[in-house]
């Protein structure tokens, strides 16, 4: 009986041992755990896939509410530059004329995003610094830039041109084109991949963007320069030439055609094949000029509009706003021949003409 | 004093004390093992931890300037495991905003604003707070909602609240009331806790395995010490015949004397 009731003495003290125990492992100070930065990205795709969508929605709704008004001002939260210019001549052409044909809507579905990389400043891939990138410098990383391709059936694809000028500021639309027919748009490179935007002189191109651009309004403007062969064939330089050629084939009235890149319009982003697909602005004039006192030339019905008269005497100018998009192909191994520059968007409005 | 009494004597006192002895080693044995039950129950119920834990940073104290946003510093999401609830409040119950952005985007975001950023936790329930700067520029923000940057967008009035698995990469939180006001006060984030009671089944099975036995003891014990006893009464009146047991053996009026030890006696058998 007593070595058992020991026994019994033993487990209750045991039994009291494990209760301290347990008390005290309750109020044990443990270390508290620390932030987690998890591992930086080189690189960021400049919009989102989720958010591009969103921005597509959003420049597409503005437009479309601008152009049942035919109203600049409700294109500017976003919609802007030459993008808004060809809407705004259009609403022009509209008011003057009844069967002058609107702007193509932006929305519709969504064909392609061409999401350039912004790089991440002071971040090496795979990197976990716990500091956060200083907000100066994440402020350097805008403008940022994309494009995108929407259709909506029936009408042309439309090629847009997003930015974003800083941070606190939306994306917008600042340049659209229609897609040509048949055209083929060069394979793009995933965001996450990382290439960024290119400067309108980069190299490593067939043709440096602004290059590729000028030398192509200098093929709009001569079919026989040597310009025009580094360029394939395309519906918008026929109907170009086209309608130069009936302009010269009128009598007594002499033609001059100008075309300029407008500067600081250029945009290109890198496509998988090391390309760039650049998208620009181009302003170009038609000047007839009478040679012979006495004749007269009846305007187009669009020009006639905007010149407020019927026949010209003297003088005719017109101005065209045109956007175009080039495929430029990646520059050629060393002694090959660079690849065709092709053309695969443009679009082309009447801005303004005066006759005498 | 007869010689007798003296050999009767001993053997009833000792059994008495060991008897008494027993019984409190029993009691003990009893209230530990009540103890442990009750620690037991007192860990699965009124001790159980909760199954989360949360952390207030509060974005009034220090500074430069007051801050019109509150941002978490990398990492300060995912301090602990699991999906993080973030909610922001203004006393004053104005509008709050809260959104999800990548963290170059956020920092973008808030260049030249008075910035308070939160850091890593300073205690199990707050968390610490950097202040901001002196503002470098007079910044309008109007829309902080309507953002192009933003992957997801909190509003509320007074409070918001976002719950989120924290995506791959670097993201962060950015809270604000209308962008021009004072930011919320308080950014409180709540995670997931294991809850884990490793003590609870070994105290209760410890716990009531000692009152089983304890009981079985005190069954056991009271029989033998009553036998004990008996025995040792029988034994001083055979070497001392006579009612000598009297004063010794506290029985009940009814008891007879003559009956009960021959039935102790009976029992001992």
């Amino acid at each position: 009986m007593s070595h058992r009731m020991f026994a019994s003495r033993r487990a209750g003290a045991a039994g009291a041992g494990l209760a301290l125990a347990v008390v005290l492992a309750g109020c044990a100070e443990q270390p508290l755990p620390a932030p987690a930065p998890q591992e930086v990205a080189g690189a960021a795709p400049a919009v989102t896939a989720e958010r591009a969508a969103q921005v597509h929605a959003a420049v597409a709704a503005d437009a479309a509410e601008a152009d049942a008004a035919r109203d600049v001002a409700l294109l500017e939260p976003r919609v802007t530059g030459a993008a808004a210019e060809l809407r705004e001549a259009r609403y022009r052409l509209q008011e003057l004329l009844e069967e002058a044909p609107g702007p193509t809507p932006l929305d519709g579905e969504v064909l392609l995003d061409v999401v350039p990389a912004v790089g991440v400043p002071g971040a090496e891939q795979g990197q976990a610094p716990a500091r956060a990138v200083p907000p100066a410098e994440a402020a350097a990383t805008f403008p940022r830039t994309w494009m995108g391709v929407t259709q909506v059936p029936g009408a042309a694809p439309q090629l847009v041109v997003l930015v974003q000028d800083d941070a606190r500021s939306p994306y917008r639309a600042v340049a659209t084109t229609s897609l040509l027919p048949g055209a083929e748009l060069p394979q793009t490179l995933a965001p996450e991949v990382g290439a960024p935007l290119l400067a309108p002189d980069a190299q490593g191109l067939a043709l440096a963007p602004e290059e590729a651009l000028s030398q192509y309004a200098a093929a709009l403007e001569d079919p026989d320069a040597a310009e025009a062969a580094r360029f394939g064939d395309d519906a918008f330089r026929e109907a170009v030439l086209a309608e130069r050629a009936a302009a010269e084939a009128v009598d007594f009235f002499a033609v001059e055609t100008s075309r300029g890149v407008r500067p600081g319009s250029v945009t290109a982003v890198p496509t998988a094949d090391g390309g760039a697909l650049v998208v620009g602005v181009m302003d170009s004039e038609v000047v007839q000029q009478v040679e012979e006192a006495g004749a007269v030339l009846t305007l187009s019905e669009a020009v006639a509009a905007l010149a407020g008269t019927e026949d010209a005497e003297e003088r005719v100018a017109s101005r065209y706003l045109e956007v175009v998009a080039l495929a430029v192909p990646p520059a050629p191994e060393e002694g090959a021949e660079p690849g065709p520059v092709q053309v695969v968007g443009a679009d082309r409005v009447l801005v303004e003409a005066e006759a005498s | 004093m007869p010689e007798t009494d003296l050999r009767a004597a001993p053997p009833v006192r000792s059994a008495r004390r060991r008897a008494v002895a027993g019984w409190v080693a029993l009691a003990l044995l009893a209230a530990v093992g009540l103890a442990a039950v009750g620690l037991g129950v007192a860990q699965r119920t009124v001790w159980l931890p909760d199954d989360e834990v949360s952390a207030t940073a509060t974005t009034t104290t220090g500074g430069d300037a007051p801050a019109r946003l509150v941002v978490t510093a990398p990492g300060v999401l995912e301090t602990r495991p699991g999906p993080v609830t973030v909610t922001a409040t203004s006393p004053d119950g104005g509008p709050v905003v809260l959104v999800l952005g990548r963290e170059v985007d956020v920092q973008a975001w808030t260049a030249d604003v008075p910035t308070a950023v939160v850091g890593g936790l300073t205690s199990e329930t707050t968390l610490g707070v950097d202040p901001p700067a002196a503002a470098a520029a007079q910044v309008d923000l109007t829309d902080v909602a309507g953002s192009d940057l933003w992957t997801r967008v909190e509003t509320g009035e007074g409070t918001a609240t976002m719950q989120l698995d924290v995506p791959e990469g670097r993201w962060l939180v950015l809270a604000a009331a209308d962008g021009e006001g004072a930011a919320p006060e308080e950014i409180t984030l709540t995670w997931p806790q294991e809850v884990v009671t490793p003590y609870a089944t070994p105290l209760l099975v410890g716990g009531g395995t000692a009152l089983l036995l304890a009981l079985a003891l005190a069954v056991v014990h009271a029989r033998t010490s009553r036998t004990r006893r008996h025995r040792a009464l029988e034994q001083a009146r055979d070497e001392a015949p006579g009612p000598a047991s009297g004063p010794q053996e506290p029985t009940s009026p009814d008891a007879r004397d003559d009956t009960r030890p021959t039935r102790a006696v009976e029992e001992s058998r």
